[in-house]
């Protein structure tokens, strides 16, 4: 039988010190699930061990890698080599021994770990030969995300903060390539630490496991902002979300993110009002509607709602843990461009102005019906969203082009709204619902066209019509009407 | 009387619930049925069914060829076919028909752009648009064989414009669409 405890100290690749600490970084978070011992001779050469947390903290800990190195006597290079023996044998439990001279070696305590599904996913598994560790790979080469260094935190704040974080059992579950970018993230924000770990926390709060924390956290980590991690805590504690299947839950979580950061980023007053009011009435604790996916054939309907809920077209947003406005990096002429932009433009229309259109009819309890009050809240919801989107309100001649799609809709819950356009009294005059609607074109025409006459109800859609004093704001709905999505 | 639209529903009635429940999986309880509105219902008849829960679903729209041959929206090919069907008979009269034909039964499903529904709609923008024909309306030319017709479409959720064209060729039909760029603000389109 062979000796267990193999030395490999000769083969240890010569690293440099930035390297070092970053490859030490990336071990620690692969061997940590390995429930991995560090054996050591402390001052008075009595032997040491540390566990896998401890491990954890020397990798993030300022200062403490240098005072445990100098301490214990151990090079950087043995302590790399050890962790990466450990982690080729795979092994549970075993005991990373640093107590010879400059001999490293792997003790294991059990059986060897076979891999399992739930690895992190993008951890390579290491493999080659016994005794002949190779350099450390990135986490994850295909997304090229690697720390550079170990983080170093700016402060005592930082670091409490960070160690409060990652000690979370809930860290060590998430995939490797997130606990990277994460760790880099945390070293000089404690607020970050603290909303990542509060998210941690809501998340077990509201016993969200697996993929879901997955979901939260990448899209926490790209807008690195504690508000948009509140508002992922509310979506985690919100019953519609746990409802959805995995994929919607995802884009559900995507959108959520985003809409949480343009409200913080939004100039106006009355944007950053309407999105924060519209993810209010939609997310725990005073949500009152749902949000669901639906998949639309027309691709020009983006989305609806029903009652309670509002349904947006899932074909509009990827399910994938990229963020919903990502960098372009593909040339202005390559074809793959133009689809990208497209797309993004899309997805970005629906989680904004989509969004905050769907949820204003349903805190104004819109009916289809063929009424000019649905022509009325049609132009509402459309209102609401453009604020929403545009960050600004729509000038007359945008309110007219858009009453022009809504007045001739030919399918569709817009048809019903040229219904009532085209709706003839016993007198051959327009009707009563038409009168209505031709004076609220009114505002977009000089002189106004006369609600008694029948051929109104066509000159108020004709295409390429210039409204007087274009530029001017459009004009609200006449009535009261919920604009800003005020949750009620 | 019964007014002729609604003649044409009835007598297409039974095919039109098998059309509706095999693209859908609708119902007869699930929708309403109207003819398509301001359309030349004696050149091609066309039925709109609309979902009663508006969020299930957009409308189907559903041709019937002269054979009896239901053509429905959500078919990839349904604009191909319809366009195919009318060729021979096309004349520059005919321009706004084939756009919208092209828009309603998804002939840029395939196009990575957000093609809009609205035809011969350029609208009044706050940033001029380089328009690369004055004329908002479809316009149709003849190349031997092949039939061209070029068209705006506008995408009011987005507020793009769309420059389109479908072009008919024997068995072959193609629709292309590009974005109409915007000018910087303030310069004014060429008459």
């Amino acid at each position: 039988m062979s000796d267990p405890i193999r030395s490999v100290g000769r083969s240890t690749p010569q690293l440099g010190p930035a390297s070092e600490s970053g490859d030490l970084t990336e071990l620690a978070l692969r061997v940590r699930p390995l429930n991995l011992h560090l054996r050591v001779l402390d001052a008075n050469s009595q032997v040491v061990e540390l566990d896998g947390r401890a491990l954890m903290s020397l990798a993030v800990g300022s200062g403490r890698l240098e005072q445990f190195l100098a301490t214990h006597c151990v090079t950087m290079q043995a302590l790399v080599a050890g962790l990466q023996e450990a982690l080729i044998h795979n092994q549970v439990g075993a005991t990373v021994d640093l107590t010879g001279s400059g001999a490293v070696g792997v003790k294991p305590s059990g059986p060897a770990r076979p891999p399992k599904p739930s690895d992190p996913v993008g951890a390579p598994k290491p493999s080659g030969p016994v005794g002949a560790p190779k350099p450390s790979q990135p986490l994850t080469p295909a997304l090229g995300v690697r720390p550079s260094t170990r983080p170093q935190f700016a402060d005592l704040a930082a670091a409490t903060a960070g160690a409060a974080f990652l000690d979370h059992p809930g860290f060590a579950r998430l995939p490797a390539e997130l606990q990277a970018r994460l760790m880099n993230q945390i070293a000089a924000r404690a607020d970050l630490s603290r909303a990542y770990r509060a998210l941690l926390d809501g998340a077990e709060a509201a016993n969200i496991m697996g993929d879901s924390v997955a979901f939260l956290l990448w899209q926490a980590s790209h807008y690195q902002s504690p508000t948009v991690c509140s508002e992922l805590v509310a979506l985690a504690g919100t019953h519609w979300w746990k409802d959805l299947e995995l994929p919607d839950r995802q884009r559900a979580t995507k959108i959520i993110a985003h809409d949480s950061a343009a409200a913080a980023e939004a100039t106006s007053p009355a944007r950053r009002t309407l999105l924060r009011n519209t993810l209010d009435v939609i997310l725990a604790p005073r949500g009152r509607f749902a949000l669901d996916f639906s998949t639309n054939q027309d691709p020009t309907l983006y989305g609806s709602a029903s009652l309670s809920t509002l349904y947006l077209d899932r074909n509009k947003v990827t399910a994938n843990n990229a963020p919903l406005i990502g960098v372009l990096s593909a040339a202005a002429d390559d074809p793959a461009r133009t689809r990208i932009e497209a797309q993004q433009r899309i997805a970005l229309h629906l989680a904004e102005e989509t969004l905050a259109h769907e949820v204003n009819h349903l805190v104004n309890g819109d009916q289809v019906a063929d009424t000019y009050g649905y022509f009325l809240a049609e132009y509402g919801a459309w209102y609401a969203g453009f604020v929403a989107v545009e960050d600004r309100a729509p000038t007359s001649q945008e309110a007219f082009n858009r009453c022009q799609y809504l007045l001739t809709a030919t399918t569709g819950a817009y048809a019903h709204i040229r219904s009532a356009r085209l709706q003839v009294g016993p007198d051959g005059k327009p009707g009563a619902e038409a009168r209505s609607i031709i004076a609220f074109m009114g505002h977009f025409f000089a002189p106004e066209p006369s609600a008694s006459i029948a051929a109104s109800a066509a000159d108020i859609v004709k295409g390429g019509h210039a409204v007087p004093n274009r530029d001017a704001p459009a004009p609200l709905t006449p009535g009261p009407r919920n604009l800003d999505n005020t949750p009620r | 009387m019964t007014p002729p639209e609604h003649d044409l529903v009835e007598r297409h009635r039974g095919a039109l619930a098998n059309a509706a429940h095999t693209s859908r999986g609708w119902s007869p309880a699930q929708y309403d049925l109207c003819a398509l509105p301001e359309w030349d219902e004696a050149r091609l008849p066309i039925i709109v069914a609309t979902p009663r829960n508006l969020h299930d679903a957009s409308s189907l729209l559903l041709a019937i060829l002269p054979n009896g041959q239901l053509v429905t929206s959500d078919d990839a090919t349904a604009f191909a076919t319809l366009a195919r069907h009318l060729a021979p008979s096309l004349v520059a009269n005919d321009a706004r028909v084939i756009a919208t034909l092209a828009v309603l039964f998804n002939a840029f499903a395939t196009s990575p752009l957000p093609v809009g529904r609205l035809v011969e709609f350029v609208p009044v923008s706050r940033t001029a648009l380089a328009l690369p024909r004055a004329e908002p309306a479809a316009s149709y030319e003849r190349h031997g064989p092949q039939h061209l017709v070029r068209f705006y479409t506008y995408n009011d959720q987005l507020r793009e414009l769309f420059d389109c064209i479908v072009a008919i060729d024997g068995a072959s039909v193609r629709a292309e669409a590009q974005t109409v760029e915007r000018r910087r603000e303030g310069v004014e389109v060429p008459p």
